[in-house]
C-alpha cells in the first residue's frame, strides 16, 4: 500500500481525512512506527507552553513575536 | 489562522519553534554526532533556523509568507496549513543544520558537493521527507513506502561505498535488490556513512602499511596549521595584539579543532576549545578578547584545508 508522508500526518493529526483502509493498515503495522512517533511528539509539544526564557530569546531573535505574560526577575541584594 | 497579521504570528512564532525544536532533539542529537550540542545551543540553533522565517529582507514579505503563496495547491484549510507549517518548519532546521555541519566540517562539505555533482550528472533527484533530503531515482518520483533508517542505512556492506563513480546506482541496486525499502538515499546519512568508510581505509592504509593516503591528509593539515600559526604570530603577535602566551594558547585550541576535524566535525561551542589553556578564562572575557580572533583563524583554516584536499 502507498503511504505518503502526507498520509502519516495526516494519522497522527486528522485521522478522519485519511481513507478507512489506509488508517487500518497503520493502526495494525509497525513500519512507520518511526515516523508516526515523530509525529506524535510534534503533537505533544504544541500543547505545551514555552518557557519563559525561550520565549525572551524569541523576542530578540523574531522583532515580530510579541512577549506576554512574561516576567523577568532580577536578583536582589539586601 | 493562516493570515499572518500580527495577532496571528506569535502563535505561529510558537508552534514553528516547537516544531523545530523537537525535530532536533528526536532526529539530529541521536544520529549527527558531529551536533553534540547541550540544550542551550540545540535552543539557538532551533531559534536561528525558525527566526530565518520571520525576519523579513528588506521591503519583500516574510519568507513564511512567500513559502505560504507559492505553496502547491493552494492551501485553503486549517489541515493544510498545518501540513503547510510543518513541512516548511522541519525542512529550515534541516537547512540551517546543513549550514552548520558546512562550516563545522570541511569534508562534509567536499563530499557533499561530490555527491550533488554525481546527483546532477546520473540525472537522478532529490526530495524532502520529514524534513530530511532523499535522493531518488528521478525528479517526478514522490516517496510513497517506508524508507531505510539510519540505523538499517548505517549496515550496508562498505563494498556498495567503495566505487565513488558508482555509489548512488550501487546503493540504489541494494535498497531495490536487498530490501523492501523505498528507493531512496538520505543524503546526510550518506555524506557521513561516506566520510566513515573513507576515514577507516586511511588507517587500513597504515596496516598495510601503504599510508601514502593518510600521510597526505595529515600532511595536508600540517600545513594548514602552519600558515594558520603564521598568521596568528604576524598578525597579532607582532602588533602587540595578544601576547606570546595567548598566541600559544590559540594555537593548541586551533590544532585540538583540527584534531576534532578529522574525527567527524567541530563542536559549535569555540570557547570549550580554548578553556582548557587559559585558566579561569570566563565566557565574558573570552567573548570580549578572544571570540572573534579564534573564529576568524578557524575560518581562514578551515578555508586552507578545503583547498588542500581539493588539489
Amino acid at each position: 500500500m502507498k503511504i505518503s508522508e502526507r498520509d502519516l500526518f495526516n494519522f497522527v493529526f486528522f485521522r478522519y481525512l485519511v481513507e478507512d483502509e489506509k488508517v487500518k493498515y497503520l493502526e495494525t503495522t509497525d513500519l512507520f512506527k518511526e515516523e508516526i512517533e515523530l509525529l506524535s511528539s510534534f503533537k505533544e509539544a504544541e500543547a505545551k507552553e514555552l518557557p519563559p526564557d525561550l520565549k525572551i530569546k524569541l523576542s530578540k531573535a523574531i522583532p515580530y513575536y510579541k512577549l506576554s505574560n512574561v516576567v523577568e526577575l532580577y536578583p536582589v541584594t539586601v | 489562522m493562516f493570515d499572518f497579521n500580527e495577532g496571528n504570528l506569535n502563535s505561529i512564532i510558537e508552534k514553528s519553534i516547537k516544531i523545530s525544536l523537537k525535530y532536533l532533539s528526536r532526529i539530529h542529537q541521536r544520529v549527527y554526532k558531529l551536533l553534540n550540542v547541550n540544550e542551550i545551543q540545540m535552543r539557538d540553533l532551533a531559534v536561528d533556523a525558525v527566526s530565518s522565517l520571520f525576519i523579513s529582507d528588506g521591503q519583500d514579505s516574510l519568507p513564511i509568507k512567500k513559502a505560504f503563496d507559492n505553496w502547491q495547491p493552494a492551501i485553503t484549510t486549517e489541515e493544510e496549513f498545518s501540513f503547510f507549517l510543518h513541512k516548511v518548519v522541519t525542512n529550515r532546521t534541516e537547512q540551517h543544520i546543513s549550514k552548520v555541519l558546512k562550516e563545522t566540517d570541511p569534508p562534509f562539505n567536499v563530499i557533499l558537493n561530490s555527491m550533488n555533482y554525481l546527483i546532477k550528472k546520473n540525472r537522478y533527484g532529490k526530495t524532502k521527507y520529514f524534513g530530511a533530503v532523499y535522493i531518488i531515482q528521478n525528479n517526478s518520483i514522490r516517496i510513497s513506502g517506508k524508507v531505510i533508517n539510519l540505523d538499517e542505512f548505517d549496515k550496508i556492506p562498505a563494498e556498495y561505498f567503495k566505487d565513488e563513480k558508482n555509489i548512488l546506482k550501487n546503493i540504489f541496486t541494494y535498497l531495490v535488490n536487498e530490501t523492501n525499502y523505498f528507493p531512496a538515499i538520505p543524503l546526510n546519512a550518506l555524506i557521513l556513512r561516506y566520510k566513515e568508510i573513507k576515514s577507516t581505509d586511511y588507517s587500513f592504509s597504515e596496516i598495510i602499511n601503504n599510508p601514502a593516503e593518510d600521510y597526505e591528509f595529515n600532511d595536508s593539515i600540517k600545513n594548514c596549521l602552519r600558515e594558520v600559526k603564521e598568521k596568528l604570530y604576524n598578525s597579532y603577535v607582532i602588533k602587540n595584539k595578544l601576547t606570546e602566551d595567548e598566541a600559544g594558547s590559540l594555537y593548541k585550541a586551533l590544532e585540538d579543532m583540527t584534531e576534532d576535524l578529522k574525527d567527524g566535525g567541530i563542536n559549535p561551542g569555540l570557547y570549550e576549545y580554548l578553556k582548557p589553556y587559559f585558566e579561569g578564562l570566563s565566557v565574558e572575557d573570552y567573548k570580549a578578547k578572544y571570540h572573534n580572533i579564534l573564529e576568524y583563524l578557524l575560518k581562514v583554516m578551515k578555508i586552507n584545508i578545503i583547498q588542500e584536499i581539493q588539489k
